[in-house]
């Protein structure tokens, strides 16, 4: 699986689906009333529609027959020290079996040890040792499921003193040894640029482009000198022109507007997801 | 990390104890570059985790969150985070034990006065019945049932026809009649206590809905009955009420209620016809 970035299709050769949202439930009674109009496709949380088999999975598989959908995981822990879960791992093919999502992605993070899951994306040190690991556990997930995996950048709020790759070093490596994916999450390199005074156009241009098969944006907190990704706001400008970089730099890919908290009603949710279409149609009459 | 996050105390003491524990201070392993302190940027790790997991709760148990008000249930909250923190990667079993909780950590009520009984009581009794309902609406249930005709009375009233609950049905045996008590607090209302008393609630989905049903007793008993078979039951199999010589006098009930039972979506009935095949 160590395939030259070059010789990569864009995106992976994954479809280019537009411009999607995260699915929510306040809007299952609007998009079961009125339908999926304005929006191209749907990431849900992977981990919301294992063992559920109540209306959220109803509305699902409404949604999944008219939009393409992706899964987007929050437990995998692919950073973690523990051996991976292989009863999760069975239940998120199970799940992939049903929904046949264009594609599967979690974070670049661990989540738990030790019995305890913390239910949050925690950063992990960067260095030649963890890209191993990350790179091994990787391997296994991607023969298990199949397919290749794709993974986020994540809101950090710490670094580690053993460090010693930068987290766009660490992708390049990652992506282009192991043929996994990245899901460019700009808002978290706005946020991480803000919080630990990095470039983030630079971040941007060291990335592997053409393993990059979608981006996030979103809208962070802010709190004092310290951004906190809540997803609870309007994407701010700063995030929309670094989604413009991203957009030119990878030749475009689809782009999905997360929003988690203080959730919008749906119509004003696309009225901000559409803020993206001028990039999306330049970068295709680009292509 | 992890011991930062979930110990007891405030940052400090949680400091303290994973450098006691892991033999590192926070500064040998975490670096900030230029802005706040590294203890205030775990802090954000700290206090994100407390207020994702106590959200699940609020939102699993938004009767009993009305009861106390937010900042008791608040309280309450925090101290189960603690004893029990979530140990699998769904939020849907972070407040599993929730009700467990409350009932083994009241106060003994033999040295509490009696009038103080129903507040120590029904907050454990209220969560029971909101857990239940979370684990109805997310359990398999009856909407992917095929449609079958009914039994005939002639079929029911010779007990030819076969049962089958709701693979998602609860049954609880209460302490106090909490249906309208909860919807009340639900919608945002105020209403007095309920007076202690015992009740049995079905807890269902239908059509995707969940809904709580007042049980008697008998009612009760049968469905629990069913229950415990695992498989669909003949009526003529079912076992009379205690005291009773034999199981005609449920029968006879049983004739009057099952078309409501059946209607929501506590079980079905097929014809014993469709057994043999």
């Amino acid at each position: 699986m160590s395939e030259p970035t070059r010789q990569r299709a864009p995106r992976l050769g994954l479809p280019h689906l537009g411009l999607g949202v995260g699915l929510r439930p306040p809007h299952f009674p609007h998009l079961m009333r009125h339908g999926t109009e304005g929006v191209d496709w749907f990431e849900v949380i992977s981990e919301n529609y294992i063992d559920n088999h109540g209306y959220a999975r109803h509305v699902l598989e409404r949604l999944r027959a008219e939009r393409p959908v992706v899964m987007h995981g929050v437990g995998l822990s692919i950073g973690s020290a523990e051996p991976l879960d292989r009863t999760y791992l069975r239940a998120l093919a199970s799940l992939a079996e049903w929904l046949e999502p264009a594609w599967i992605s979690d974070h670049l993070c661990w989540t738990g040890i030790g019995g305890h899951n913390s239910h949050d994306l925690l950063p992990l040190p960067l260095s030649p040792a963890s890209l191993r690991h990350v790179r091994e556990r990787v391997d296994a997930v991607q023969e298990l499921l199949g397919r290749p995996l794709v993974l986020e950048n994540p809101s950090t709020y710490v670094e580690f003193q053993a460090s010693t790759l930068s987290e766009p070093e660490f992708f390049h490596e990652l992506c282009t040894t192991s043929g996994c994916g990245m899901l460019l999450d700009v808002n978290n390199v706005y946020v991480g640029s803000v919080n630990h005074g990095f470039d983030p156009e630079a971040y941007l241009k060291a990335l592997p482009h053409r393993h990059i098969v979608q981006l996030h944006v979103a809208g962070p907190m802010v709190a004092g000198e310290l951004l906190i990704d809540t997803h609870d706001h309007p994407v701010p400008e700063r995030v929309w022109e670094l989604h413009r970089l991203a957009q030119a730099l990878t030749g475009g890919v689809p782009t999905l507007l997360e929003w988690d908290a203080e959730i919008p009603s749906f119509p004003e949710l696309v009225a901000e997801l559409r803020k993206a279409e001028p990039e999306l149609a330049r970068e295709a009459s680009v292509a | 990390m992890a011991a930062v996050l979930a110990g007891r105390g405030d940052l400090r003491q949680k400091r303290a104890r994973a450098q006691r524990a892991h033999g590192l201070d926070v500064g040998q392993v975490l670096i900030a570059r230029q802005g706040p302190a590294v203890e205030r940027r775990l802090d954000v790790y700290a206090a994100g985790y407390a207020l994702r997991l106590v959200a699940c709760l609020t939102e699993d148990y938004p009767a009993l969150c009305a009861l106390w008000g937010q900042p008791l249930f608040e309280t309450f909250a925090r101290a189960y985070i603690l004893d029990h923190p979530p140990a699998t990667r769904s939020l849907f079993d972070v407040g599993r034990a929730f009700p467990g909780y409350l009932e083994r950590t009241r106060p003994p009520l033999e040295q509490v006065p009696a009038e103080q009984h129903d507040a120590l009581v029904l907050p454990a009794q209220i969560a029971r019945l909101e857990r239940a309902s979370s684990e109805v609406a997310r359990a398999p249930g009856i909407e992917g049932w095929a449609l079958t005709p009914a039994p005939s009375p002639l079929e029911l009233l010779c007990a030819a026809a076969r049962v089958e609950v709701s693979p998602c049905l609860r049954v609880l045996e209460l302490d106090y009649p909490l249906i309208d008590f909860c919807a009340a607090l639900e919608r945002g209302e105020s209403p007095p206590p309920p007076a202690r008393e015992p009740s049995w609630v079905a807890v269902t989905r239908a059509r995707w809905q969940v809904s709580r049903w007042l049980l008697q007793p008998w009612q009760a008993r049968f469905l629990r009955w069913c229950q415990s078979e695992r498989r669909p039951v003949a009526l003529h199999d079912c076992p009379g009420a205690p005291g009773e010589a034999d199981a005609s006098g449920l029968l006879a009930r049983l004739w009057l209620w099952l078309p409501a039972a059946v209607d929501a979506g506590l079980l079905r009935l097929t014809e014993a016809g469709d057994l043999r095949g």
